[in-house]
Formats: structure tokens, C-alpha cells, sequence
């Protein structure tokens, strides 16, 4: 499973909006989990819109690649891992954490402090998953 | 590994932070007393120096010293079904 979140600006409005997108592999691909978000994201299953693609600038992104049947609890820990271990290095943070390989970026323009805008993204993430598996 | 006071108290203050606003904004009061209790136990245990650090991060502006100047990404339209990535390095 791929499932990640953007925080998106348009270029020409300014108008800002959350994005979701989940992606399925009909099997266990042969690629590191590191390489599956820009190489092999699988297939597109569900999404989520607020602002329309395309042209949109990215300002923040979660990138989440877990098995399919991925307990929600083990991403949340990951997370919870994952910003112990980074908060104090330069984004991306990024790591392999409770078999799930997470990565969080986001532009220095955004005004909201990071817990603000990782909770945002998770929160998305989350409902899509949510949403799909229900 | 054991993490030193110092880092433990920046990790359970991190997880607060986020926890509450993936909550909403607020979390049921248990939760809440149950994570200060926890760091009012840790911050005991820091030194004057490790609590004025402490003080310093949180008055500090994070975002500014840790977010990457541009992302230099941009969407792209990904129908269901699709194998695209929906994002791609800016032109």
C-alpha cells in the first residue's frame, strides 16, 4: 500500500487544499519500500480531493508504504518513532519504522508549525484509509 | 538504547503535540493529565542547563530552521486505476 497526502497551493489562485491518494499492489513488489512511492506506487484505489490536480505546488507531503492489511496502530507509532528520531535533523524525515517506511516533508513558507501540518496530513490519510476499507 | 531524560522529554512533549492536533485540537482529559504527569516526572530529572534548553526550543521557531526551502513538486491528475505517482519534480 501507498497512501500519501499533499498539502497543495495553486500557482494561480493561491487557493490551498489537502489531497489524498491510495494505492493497492496486487502483490508484494520486488522493490525496496524506499523506492515504491517514485517507482512503483501501485495502483490508484481511492483519492481524495480538495484542490483539483493539476499544477498544483506541493508544500508539504506523508508518504506512507505499508503491507496492504497494515494495522493503523503500527503507522501511528512509525510516525510517533519517526519524528523522535528526526525532529532534530533536516527534512525529509524519512525511515524504515514498524515495517512501514515513512517520510514527511514541507516547505519552509508553510505557516503552520510542523506538528500542525503532520497532524493535518496524517488526519487525511487516515480517512481515506479509513474510508476505502469501511 | 535508552533515550537520556533530555531526549525522552522532547519525544513524549512531540508526541503531545501531535496526538492533539490529530485529535482536533484537543484531547479527552485523561489522555492529556496522563502525558503531563509524564513530563512534569521528566522534567525533574533535567538539569537547570537541559530545562533552559528545553525553554529555548519551544520559544524557538521551528519551522523556519527545519522545513526545505522549496519542495519543488508539483500534482498531477492521477485517474482511479492509474499507475502514475501523483506528484513529479517540478520543470
Amino acid at each position: 500500500m501507498y497512501l500519501t497526502a499533499h498539502h497543495v497551493a495553486s500557482p494561480v489562485s493561491g487557493q490551498e487544499g489537502v489531497n489524498a491518494f491510495l494505492y493497492l499492489h496486487d502483490s508484494t513488489s520486488p522493490l525496496p519500500l524506499t523506492e515504491i512511492p517514485e517507482h512503483s506506487p501501485g495502483t490508484l484505489v481511492a483519492q481524495a480531493i480538495s484542490l483539483a490536480p493539476p499544477g498544483n505546488l506541493v508544500l508539504s507531503y506523508l508518504d506512507i508504504v505499508a503491507p496492504d492489511d497494515v494495522r493503523w496502530e503500527r503507522v501511528r507509532l512509525g510516525l510517533m518513532e519517526l519524528v523522535g528520531e528526526k525532529r532534530a535533523t533536516r527534512m525529509p524525515w524519512a525511515g524504515e519504522l514498524e515495517g512501514c517506511y515513512l517520510r514527511f516533508s514541507m516547505a519552509v513558507r508553510v505557516k503552520r508549525q510542523w506538528q500542525s501540518e503532520l497532524a493535518v496530513l496524517y488526519r487525511s490519510a487516515q480517512a481515506l484509509h479509513l474510508a476505502y476499507l469501511r | 538504547m535508552s533515550l537520556s531524560p533530555i531526549d525522552q522529554y522532547r519525544a513524549l512533549l512531540n508526541q503531545l503535540l501531535f496526538e492533539r492536533e490529530a485529535a482536533g485540537g484537543e484531547l479527552p482529559e485523561g489522555l492529556e493529565s496522563h502525558f503531563v504527569e509524564r513530563l512534569d516526572a521528566l522534567w525533574w530529572k533535567l538539569s537547570p542547563e537541559e530545562q533552559q534548553e528545553i525553554d529555548d526550543e519551544l520559544a524557538a521557531p521551528a519551522v523556519a530552521t527545519q522545513g526545505e526551502e522549496e519542495l519543488a513538486l508539483v500534482d498531477r491528475t492521477t485517474p482511479t486505476g492509474s499507475h502514475d505517482a501523483p506528484r513529479h519534480r517540478a520543470a
